[in-house]
């Protein structure tokens, strides 16, 4: 395998800026964890989750991706439709009964 | 394999296996060609697909709702694409099982259009990738084999 290659695949954790990885590590995190719930809720299809909340379609296939940057306002949203928490606030978790994001899924 | 090309093994993770297609007569597959791309390479998301495809062969595994479908005729959901953002960095790959994935080339989705058709560049590495899947897929089915069978080390 070339050098290049092998430096793409190696270098992934030391070149990467940390900010980037943790966004995108989150994104992902929070992907899971609106699939899953979507999985366990109600809707039957995807879609019908999408014409729910008022998005497109395709801007929940994105979501799904882990392409997207959530605003809390859309997090709300999807985390109403659902009627459960998608992310926690670390500290501020007593009460209800915290969904913490892990990795693949919820906990 | 006498069909143009061989696939060639990339990475091998935790949860996913990845190839790239290296075609006959050529030094570097198409995933070589693709990261060594000064225009991929440096675009604003090369890192953050750079991390996304770790996620993908080694936490999550590769299932579809991260890959974007790509087939023209909207029949094989297996050529896709992965991409992040806003979706202008794009990789054009197979994801042929949830445990493997065959790349192909990609490039950097102009502002000024919407869809990769309107764009020479990437219209050629997404018909590339297409015509692999078909022409791998006829093989095993004219030769009776497995994906396996085809693997390189």
């Amino acid at each position: 395998m070339s050098r290049e290659v092998d430096d793409f695949f190696d270098e992934i954790e030391t070149k990467i800026p940390e900010d980037v990885s943790r966004l995108v590590e989150k994104q992902m995190d929070i992907a899971d964890a609106i699939a899953d719930a979507i999985e366990n809720s109600e809707f039957k299809t995807r879609k019908e989750f999408a014409q729910a909340i008022g998005m497109k379609e395709s801007m929940l296939s994105r979501i799904l991706a882990g392409n997207v940057n959530l605003t809390l306002k859309t997090i709300a949203k999807i985390e109403a439709a659902l009627e459960m928490d998608i992310i926690s606030v670390a500290g501020f978790e007593a009460e209800k009964g915290p969904v913490k994001i892990a990795h693949g899924g919820i906990l | 394999m006498n069909f143009g090309f061989k696939l060639v093994r990339i990475k091998v993770g935790k949860k996913a296996k990845i190839y790239s297609i290296q075609y006959d007569g050529e030094e570097n597959h198409e995933f070589h060609k693709f990261i060594t791309n000064p225009v991929v390479k440096n675009h604003q998301d090369f890192q953050a697909l750079r991390k996304k495809i770790k996620e993908l062969y080694n936490k999550r595994g590769l299932l579809s709702q991260y890959f974007r479908p790509e087939d023209e005729k909207c029949l094989n959901p297996e050529i896709c694409r992965i991409d992040y953002g806003q979706g202008s960095l794009r990789l054009f790959c197979i994801r042929w099982n949830d445990k493997l994935l065959i790349l192909g080339g990609g490039g950097v989705k102009p502002d000024d259009i919407r869809f990769w058709q309107e764009s020479p560049g990437l219209s050629v590495e997404v018909r590339k990738v297409a015509d692999a899947f078909h022409r791998i897929k006829e093989h095993l089915k004219d030769n009776h084999l497995e994906i396996e069978d085809l693997l390189e080390d």
